[in-house]
């Protein structure tokens, strides 16, 4: 009877109820027993692993997907060349927004531009001319005092046209629409150039 | 195509309608914040309280002349006062040349004797730049008449010393410097057209 029950265990479908037997005999009793039915393999014992080992497991791990990361970075910070770029996706997405209606100009108003434009050129033209008479001009005195001084003393002349070669380089700033202030602090502090210079 | 601030103040109106009109769609953090129009408002505000140096110096209220702080958009030019013969006529400084020295470097001479050394100048160049020749009245040590070489230098830094000086405007040159002298200097400096 204890036999069935326990080929019992080999079936999948559940079976008998338990039953409470108690086996009286007075010789010795044959008994047959089978090994309890393993479904699967007894649970390995789990052994206790150094902390110290767990936590640089972890630091590995950690290291490794922080490597990638910068990885990753340093690919976004180099510059694309300009052939791979596209337009942003949120640009395109609000590209109605961003959009004018065209300009409808009447014929009135295209003619007065026109007519700008064209006073305009002639006031262009006529101080560039002046430009260059002053510039003739002042050359022509300089010409003409450089005669004279010929006139007077050869030595002087040519002592006059060698060139200044303590002139260059040379810059002086013109008239400024509003002077600066006289001991005026500067509200966001002073303006230090820090470009890099670079020289021959 | 607008730009961003115009986009981002046509956003925060937006923001401000739909917050009226108590949409469920509003994004409170936007409207809260300091909108793009506040932003210029603040600017225009601050640009209309800042006070400008003013163009219009001391000097210029004064008519002082000696100074170079007047007239700031115009160009000037420094004259003296000098003896010749018997009255005293407003010249550019000048000297005689000696031997044994470029023009240039009598120039120089001459502006360090007349003006004094503190006053920094930037000679342009070896050459002159200008002419005029004049008749003694009288023969003066065998000599008819002088020949003046003028020359071109910027002011750099420094004030005068030695003697009165006083700084012109073209038209202040054309009044005060004599007929011809004025028109040989005019000759080579740049025009004023206002």
């Amino acid at each position: 009877m204890s036999i069935l029950r326990q080929f019992s265990r080999l079936s999948i479908c559940p079976t008998v109820k338990f039953q409470l037997n108690r086996n009286i005999s007075t010789t010795s009793a044959l008994t047959f027993k089978i090994t309890e039915q393993l479904w699967a393999e007894p649970m390995k014992k789990k052994k206790k692993i150094d902390p110290a080992i767990v936590k640089a497991r972890e630091e590995r791990r950690r290291k490794k997907i922080e490597k990638q990361i910068r990885r990753l970075e340093k690919n976004a910070r180099q510059l694309k060349p300009i052939d791979e770029l596209e337009v942003p996706l949120h640009l395109m997405d609000s590209l109605k927004k961003y959009k004018r209606p065209p300009v409808q100009l009447s014929v009135e108003e295209i003619e007065a531009r026109e007519l700008l434009q064209k006073e305009w050129a002639r006031y262009k033209r006529d101080e560039y001319m002046n430009n260059i008479a002053q510039v003739d001009r002042i050359m022509a005195a300089q010409r003409r005092a450089l005669d004279r001084l010929y006139e007077e003393s050869e030595d002087l002349y040519n002592e006059a046209i060698m060139p200044d070669l303590q002139l260059l380089p040379y810059t002086i700033s013109g008239p400024v629409a509003t002077p600066p202030i006289k001991d005026y602090e500067s509200p966001d502090g002073e303006y230090i150039d820090v470009s890099k210079k670079w020289d021959n | 195509m607008k730009f961003n601030t115009k986009m981002t103040k046509i956003h925060c109106r937006k923001q401000a309608e739909l917050f009226k009109a108590e949409s469920q769609d509003v994004d409170i953090d936007a409207v809260n914040k300091v909108t793009a129009q506040d932003f210029e408002d603040a600017a225009n505000e601050e640009y209309s309280k800042f006070k400008f140096g003013n163009l219009e110096t001391d000097a210029d209220k004064k008519g002082d002349k000696t100074s170079t702080e007047r007239c700031l958009q115009r160009h000037l030019v420094l004259v003296t006062q000098r003896k010749l013969g018997n009255d005293s006529k407003t010249l550019l400084p000048q000297g005689h040349w000696q031997e044994g020295e470029t023009l240039r470097q009598t120039a120089e001479r001459i502006v360090k004797e007349q003006i004094g050394s503190e006053l920094q100048i930037k000679f342009i160049s070896n050459a002159p730049c200008g002419f005029y020749k004049y008749k003694y009245p009288s023969e003066m040590n065998g000599k008819v008449g002088a020949k003046i070489f003028f020359y071109y230098a910027n002011y750099k830094s420094g004030n005068p010393t030695k003697s009165k000086v006083n700084w012109l405007t073209r038209k202040e040159l054309d009044e005060m410097l004599p007929q011809k002298y004025s028109n040989a200097v005019k000759e080579f400096l740049i025009e004023e057209t206002y």
